[in-house]
């Protein structure tokens, strides 16, 4: 056999041997080396990741590579590999065989020799022997493997999960394992809502969605197939770790702020697998209230004279949860007024409530802009922030400025022209020559013009609108002067026909009629006057703030509907202004004027120039005065005005003696009222002068002073908080203390009624001791010394009542002054009621009532009846004040027809030092509210409040 | 020569407010900063913006000077920011804040010029602009009679603001408020302009013309003085030279001032010309403003009188260069202030008191009571047509001399029955008390058919009071359609849009 057949032969042959046994190897190996890789893969970083692929790919790349190699090495070199591990000498012998065949074949030289040589050289090879060898080999290594891949089996059987959670990792996107593996057995959600819904927790359905309110902390409770592994809970955007409950579970607190699906999650590094299972949660928002005002949405016009002077707003508010406040909103322009309504501190759902807006308030009467009335209500959601919501509107337009005074102008004049008008008949009586006819159509005339007068001034005396009607004393000045207007003489009496007597007649009715075209034209010019400056100021805050918008657009930042708005208020009210006398005329004007040089300049953008315009528009309205004050000027003459005085429109010089008397009659008026009002204060507060109060009385009064503290003497001084009996024992220590000293006073109603106080806290503290066990001890002193006190108000009381018979609760000196105060007062009271046309009949009446309870009550402290005394006294100090609101005076402060105090000052009395007892009487007013019984839940709130102002 | 002089005289003046106004309140002195206070003070404001601008410091000096140039040339919304950076200075707060009242004032007003008159009026109030024309007229024929009589010249424009009540003045002048509502301030001669209250303020008008005058006087007094004129000298020749720009009327020489000044030392109204204080508009009141002005008056009367025009340009001359008055006023005339005050008085108590009573500036000015109502009722029923019974209504109004006010309304109604002889009679200036605007419009429509040119006078007077007057302006009696040739369709007009209808409510 040729050498190169004897090698491919044994080759062959030990390729037989190892083929199948190779191939086998192989596959065990990539076999364990997968198992291997995957476990690396599972760590789920990255680098594990990648080795674990390494490792998966090369071993299967390197087989490749080695079997390619195989095919491609020729025979003699493999022979050479395989049999020179153990026969080095005979192969190398082989080789240079080879090699000298190799070179005797090149240099042409005897090849016989040479393949001899490695004919021999081949023979001296043990290849049987090798390939026996390898054979055992081989046979040793398919053992191997099977034991191999029995092992890696076995092994990768069990952790058959660890294997899948291995290529799940490796095999991962974006963190998130490709294949949702079933890690949980059992799963609890339970759903706690937020505190303040005071919603009990509930156990929740993991199928399906379930929906809970914001802000609900939901805890997942797990059971897990497969333990240790770092288990978390997410919404794929977030993550919150499962933790161990000690009781075999995993548990996770959730908190819903938006819809969210749940998993679980293994944690594999940076990759997660999920759980197979989710579970849905719905988010419900917390709704804003829902309110609603009756009647609304609605606009009324304060210029309607139907309208009523105070506006009910009925309003329902209602909460998916819980109420926190209800308010009153009130907005106008770019101001708002807030009034709190309700205020819950406990879940209130629902409210529902009445407020009676009077439109007389200053909001609403000085708006120049709608006012816009709604109720709003906020919630307590404190989770995403307490919600307000708002219900519709009720829109109050006011009147144009100066429209209903304008009105109200209009009708004065209207009389005053009237009367006029009657004047010039009267003026121009017919001749003494005039025949009978004659005479006769101007008598008609002068009926005429005489009726149409009373006709119109009636209308005037009635004009009434919401904040603007003619005062009481005006209309009633007017109305005397009016009654005072003689009508002409009837036909059947003889001056009708006789012209001289006719003269005579119209003569007499001329000077009337004068008088009452005169005043009404003063009338007019003073409430004119009074008119354009209120206008005027009311106009001034529209320009301030229409100049502030300009100021604001020129940081960009002011809403045109602003501007409009405030242009179109002073823009209406100049034309009204203008009817206003001569101070009306100017300030119309000027407004004219000055809007003419805002709109053109905010035509043109020039916002500051717009800006400077208003604001000196603001100014002069501000001052709501003339232009020009006091006659002559830098050059011009120097005093001596001709025409200044009179015609400027301010009015006359001064007021004329009915005037005066008016306002002296209603100074005197409130003078009285108020003097009513102090005596039947000092009745009614027991301010005997005690000093010369019985002895015996005194001493009685002091002796249970001393009872009731030594009653008192066990309760805690201090309280220890307010949820703690003491607190309320303190507080009735204290009661108790000022009980005694009223008692040392004199002042037995204000000791019964802090005895009374004192019982109260007392009552609460037994309840609040009686709760706890470890005050059973407090229960008992509270018990006893409320006993005790309540003894002792019950002696006092039967004191009080002998005292009362007795008349000794004050000196028979005091009464005897206090009726003499009595009848000295009724006696002004009479003379005001007599008094003549400066006091309106409307008055009158409310005057009579008051006089005649005065006497009443003169008569009640003539026999010591205080009580009735007092009683008598604060009828005739409400009728009194009822005759001061007939005047449309209110109790402080002389006015003019405007209702407004403009002009004089009210008179007042300076008190002399007895009289003054300021501080006294401040403290004793507060200590008096709070010994008044009170609801123990603000009793403290009051009391700190006080104590606060006495500080 | 005249031209060299004049610069001379400007150096030198320069030269003394440098050296005179040393101890001002501002801490840091520059020559140039005094140089430009003086040529603004003497209005020379262009003059003063070159070295203005050309100044190579800004020193807080120079930037008071800047904020006072803009305020001398009406850039009230530049003060501020040129006078920013002076702190504790008096004189630039008071600046700033003059300069933020005027923008406040001057926003959006309407500016007029008459490049030929060399004259420029702002007017807050549109409407004023119908006065316009009157302006034009008496500022030129004033300026010439003070460069006539004082030698005064004129750099121009002149500046003009008229305004529509004293809060403006107040805010444009720096004025007071309060002041100038006690003493009744109609204008004011400050920071280079004329500042005045528009006619319409007072409801009969005022002397508003002449009062044009009078403060033209004032910054004519400035320039020629440098502002060191005193305050008796201002006021005495201003009041003195407020009617000679004009015809002289029948009433300027009714109420002389000596009467004034007689009844005020009488009350003990009256005050040495050296305790005048600093401006007339600020005293307690009205009378003693009155009886102030009346001293003033007659005393530059006098003194003009017992020495020349000649002398008085000459004292005016000297103030620019001498440290005191008394020593310019000896120069001048020969004796000093004092001295000059005491021959005054002397010769005051020889004044002889007129035979017919005049109402005297100390008279409170109120009119006895059923007058007034007699007045108000005639206006009642004219109004309502009645005229024969307005008329009757007014009633007798004793004997002469009448009212002003009760002659006009008497002779209004009167005219309105036709009897026009009988309004003639009250349209004299013989039998009324002083003239005014409605009565010099019924002298101008009863003497349109008699005497042309008194009529013509008589419009002129009575537009010179009372412009936007619907007699005055629109030559007709009140609630009677005007003519259709009118002398100013312009002024009627915008009485018309004013007053409609007059005399109302």
């Amino acid at each position: 056999m040729k050498p190169e057949e004897a090698t491919a032969e044994f080759v062959a042959r030990y390729d037989r041997i190892w083929r199948a046994t190779r191939r086998g190897a192989s596959a065990v190996a990539w076999l364990a080396t997968s198992v291997v890789a995957l476990l690396v893969a599972r760590i789920g970083s990255d680098g594990s990741r990648a080795l674990a692929c390494f490792m998966l790919v090369v071993p299967v790349s390197l087989a490749a590579i080695a079997s390619w190699h195989r095919r491609r090495t020729d025979a003699h070199r493999r022979l050479f590999a395989i049999a020179g591990k153990r026969s080095r000498r005979e192969v190398n012998a082989l080789d240079r065989a080879m090699r000298t065949e190799k070179r005797a074949a090149q240099y042409d030289e005897s090849t016989e020799l040479a393949a001899l040589a490695v004919s021999r050289a081949m023979m001296r090879i043990p290849a049987g022997d090798i390939l026996l060898r390898e054979a055992t080999y081989a046979m040793w290594v398919r053992r191997a493997s099977i034991v191999a891949v029995i092992v890696t089996i076995a092994g990768a059987l069990s952790s058959f999960v660890f294997l899948a959670e291995g290529a799940d990792v490796l095999f991962s996107r974006g963190g998130i394992a490709p294949v949702r593996l079933p890690y949980v057995r059992d799963l609890e959600v339970r759903a706690r809502p937020p505190a303040y819904l005071r919603e009990p927790e509930r156990t929740v359905s993991g199928d399906g969605v379930s929906r809970h309110p914001k802000g609900t902390v939901v805890t997942v409770r797990v059971d897990m197939l497969v333990p240790k592994r770092s288990f978390v809970l997410s919404d794929g955007a977030h993550e919150v770790p499962l933790i161990d409950d000690g009781q075999e579970n995993l548990v996770a607190h959730w908190t819903l702020s938006e819809p969210a699906r749940l998993r679980v999650r293994a944690r594999f590094g940076n990759v997660a697998v999920e759980d197979a299972r989710a579970l849905e949660l719905g988010v419900i928002h917390d709704e804003s209230p829902v309110v609603t005002l009756e009647g609304a949405p609605l606009q009324l016009s304060l210029a309607d004279p139907n309208v009523p002077t105070a506006l009910p707003l009925r309003y329902r508010a209602a909460d998916d949860h819980g109420l926190r406040d209800v308010e009153l909103v009130l907005r106008t322009g770019a101001r708002e007024t807030r009034r709190s309504l309700s205020h819950f501190e406990l879940d209130t759902r629902v409210d529902s409530g009445a407020y009676t807006l009077r439109l007389s308030e200053a909001i609403v009467s000085e708006a120049t802009s709608p006012v816009e009335v709604r109720i709003e209500a906020r919630d307590n959601d404190t989770v995403s922030g307490p919600k307000w919501g708002k219900s519709e509107t009720i829109v109050l337009v006011p009147p144009k400025v100066g429209e209903s005074e304008a009105l109200r102008q209009a009708a004065l004049r209207k009389a005053r022209d009237a009367s006029v008008t009657l004047l010039a008949t009267l003026l121009s009586p017919p001749q003494k020559s005039a025949s009978r006819e004659e005479l006769r159509l101007w008598s008609e005339r002068w009926r005429s013009n005489a009726n149409n007068l009373k006709t119109v001034t009636a209308e005037a005396l009635r004009f009434e609108r919401p904040n603007v009607r003619l005062k009481a004393r005006l209309a009633a000045r007017i109305s005397k002067l009016l009654s005072k207007v003689k009508a002409p003489p009837s036909p059947a009496h003889p001056g009708a026909t006789d012209p001289k007597r006719s003269l005579l007649m119209a003569e007499e009715a001329r000077t009337a009629v004068e008088d009452f075209a005169l005043t009404t034209d003063r009338i007019a010019q003073g409430l004119d006057l009074a008119s354009a400056k209120s206008s005027s100021k009311k106009l001034a805050t529209s320009a301030d703030e229409l100049a502030n918008a300009f100021a604001a657009m020129q940081r960009d930042s002011a809403e045109g509907v602003t501007l409009s708005s405030y242009l179109t208020v002073l823009r209406e009210a100049a034309p009204y202004m203008l009817a206003f006398g001569p101070l009306g005329r100017e300030l119309g004007q000027v407004i004219k004027n000055d809007l003419g040089r805002i709109e053109r300049e905010s035509a043109s953008k020039r916002w500051r120039v717009a800006e400077l315009s208003a604001r000196d528009l603001a100014a002069r309205l501000h001052t709501a005065d003339f232009a020009m004050q006091s006659s002559g000027g830098g050059g011009g003459k120097g005093g001596g005005g001709s025409g200044d005085s009179a015609d400027s429109g301010s009015g006359r010089d001064g007021e004329d003696d009915l005037d005066q008397a008016f306002n002296d009659a209603a100074n005197e008026l409130r003078r009285a009222a108020r003097d009513q009002k102090q005596l039947a204060d000092e009745n009614a507060g027991d301010r005997g002068d005690s000093s010369e109060a019985d002895d015996a009385a005194k001493a009685e009064l002091k002796k249970r002073a001393e009872s009731v503290r030594q009653a008192a003497k066990p309760l805690p001084n201090v309280g220890q908080g307010s949820d703690s009996w003491t607190s309320k024992g303190a507080s009735g220590k204290e009661q108790a203390e000022r009980a005694a000293r009223a008692l040392e006073q004199g002042n037995v109603l204000e000791a019964i009624e802090a005895l009374r106080t004192a019982e109260s806290d007392l009552e609460e503290a037994r309840r609040m001791a009686k709760k706890s066990p470890w005050s059973r001890e407090g229960e008992g002193e509270v018990t006893d010394a409320a006993r005790k006190l309540g003894d002792e108000r019950g002696a006092i009381e039967k004191l009080q009542r002998e005292l009362q018979k007795k008349g000794a609760g004050s000196s028979p000196e005091r009464l005897k002054e206090q009726e003499k105060r009595q009848r000295e007062l009724s006696r002004r009271v009479g003379r005001l009621m007599n008094l003549g046309e400066e006091m309106p009949d409307e008055a009158k009446d409310p005057l009579g009532h008051a006089q005649k309870h005065g006497e009443e009550a003169t008569k009640a402290l003539g026999k010591g009846d205080r009580d009735k005394a007092r009683d008598s006294q604060r009828s005739a100090q409400r009728e009194l004040e009822r005759a001061l609101e007939q005047l449309g005076e209110s109790s402080g402060g002389s006015a003019n027809g405007n209702g407004s105090s403009t002009e004089g000052a009210p008179l007042v009395d300076v008190p002399d030092g007895k009289k003054h007892h300021g501080p006294d009487e401040l403290r004793e007013r507060i200590q008096r509210g709070l010994g008044r019984p009170s609801g123990p839940r603000i009793r403290d709130a009051v009391r700190r409040y006080s104590e606060g102002l006495l500080r | 020569m005249r031209k060299w002089f004049k610069k001379l005289t400007i150096s030198l003046s320069a030269l003394g407010i440098a050296l005179g106004l040393r101890g001002t309140s501002h801490a840091e002195f520059a020559p140039d900063a005094l140089v430009i206070r003086a040529l603004i003070t003497r209005h020379d404001t262009s003059e003063a913006l070159k070295l203005l601008t050309f100044s190579s410091r800004r020193s807080p000096a120079l930037a008071l000077e800047e904020a006072r140039l803009r305020l001398y040339t009406g850039d009230c919304d530049g003060v501020a920011a040129a006078a920013t950076g002076i702190v504790h200075d008096d004189e630039a707060e008071h600046m700033i804040e003059v300069g933020e009242g005027c923008a406040r004032v001057t926003a959006a007003a309407t500016l007029r010029v008459d490049e030929g008159a060399g004259l420029e009026v702002q007017f807050q109030e549109e409407i004023d602009q119908a006065t316009f024309p009157l302006i034009v007229d008496a500022v030129v024929r004033a300026r010439q009679m003070l460069e006539r009589e004082l030698g005064a010249d004129w750099p121009r424009p002149t500046r003009i603001v008229v305004v529509r009540d004293q809060l403006s003045l107040s805010a444009m002048t720096g004025l007071p408020y309060q002041a100038a509502k006690t003493t009744g301030t109609a204008a004011v001669a400050k920071w280079g302009k004329v500042t005045m209250i528009s006619p319409r303020a007072m409801s009969s008008g005022f002397e508003w013309r002449d009062t044009l005058a009078h403060e033209l006087t004032h910054l004519a007094l400035t320039r020629l003085t440098i502002d060191r004129a005193p305050l008796w000298l201002q006021e005495g020749f201003a009041k003195r030279q407020q009617i000679r720009w004009r015809e002289a009327n029948p009433f300027d020489a009714r109420l002389s001032p000596e009467l004034t000044v007689k009844n005020g030392i009488v009350k003990k109204l009256d005050l040495p010309l050296d305790k005048l204080g600093n401006s007339l508009a600020t005293l307690p009141s009205a009378a003693q403003a009155a009886v102030a002005y009346a001293e003033v008056e007659s005393f530059c009367g006098y003194l003009l009188r017992e020495t020349s025009n000649v002398a008085l340009r000459a004292f005016f001359t000297e103030l620019n260069t001498v440290k005191t008055v008394d020593e310019a006023l000896k120069k001048a005339t020969g004796a000093e202030l004092g001295e000059w005050e005491k021959r005054w008085r002397a010769w005051l108590a020889t004044v002889p008191s007129p035979p017919v009573k005049a109402p005297s500036a100390t008279q409170s000015g109120k009119r006895p009571r059923r007058l007034n109502e007699r007045e108000r009722l005639f206006e009642l029923l004219e109004r309502s047509g009645e005229k024969e019974a307005a008329l009757i209504a007014l009633g007798d109004l004793g004997h002469a001399p009448f009212d002003a006010r009760a002659a006009t309304l008497r002779g209004r109604g009167l005219e309105a029955v036709g009897r026009v002889d009988d309004a003639w009679a009250l349209a004299q200036p013989e039998v009324v008390t002083g003239g005014y605007g409605p009565w010099w419009a019924l002298r101008q429509r009863l003497a349109a058919s008699r005497d042309v040119s008194v009529s013509s006078v008589a419009a002129e007077l009575a537009v010179s009071e009372d412009p936007f007057g619907f007699e005055a302006a629109c030559q007709a009696r009140p609630f009677v359609s005007p003519p259709e040739e009118l002398l100013r369709p312009a002024l009627c007009a915008a009485s018309r849009s004013l007053n409609v209808p007059p005399s109302e409510p």
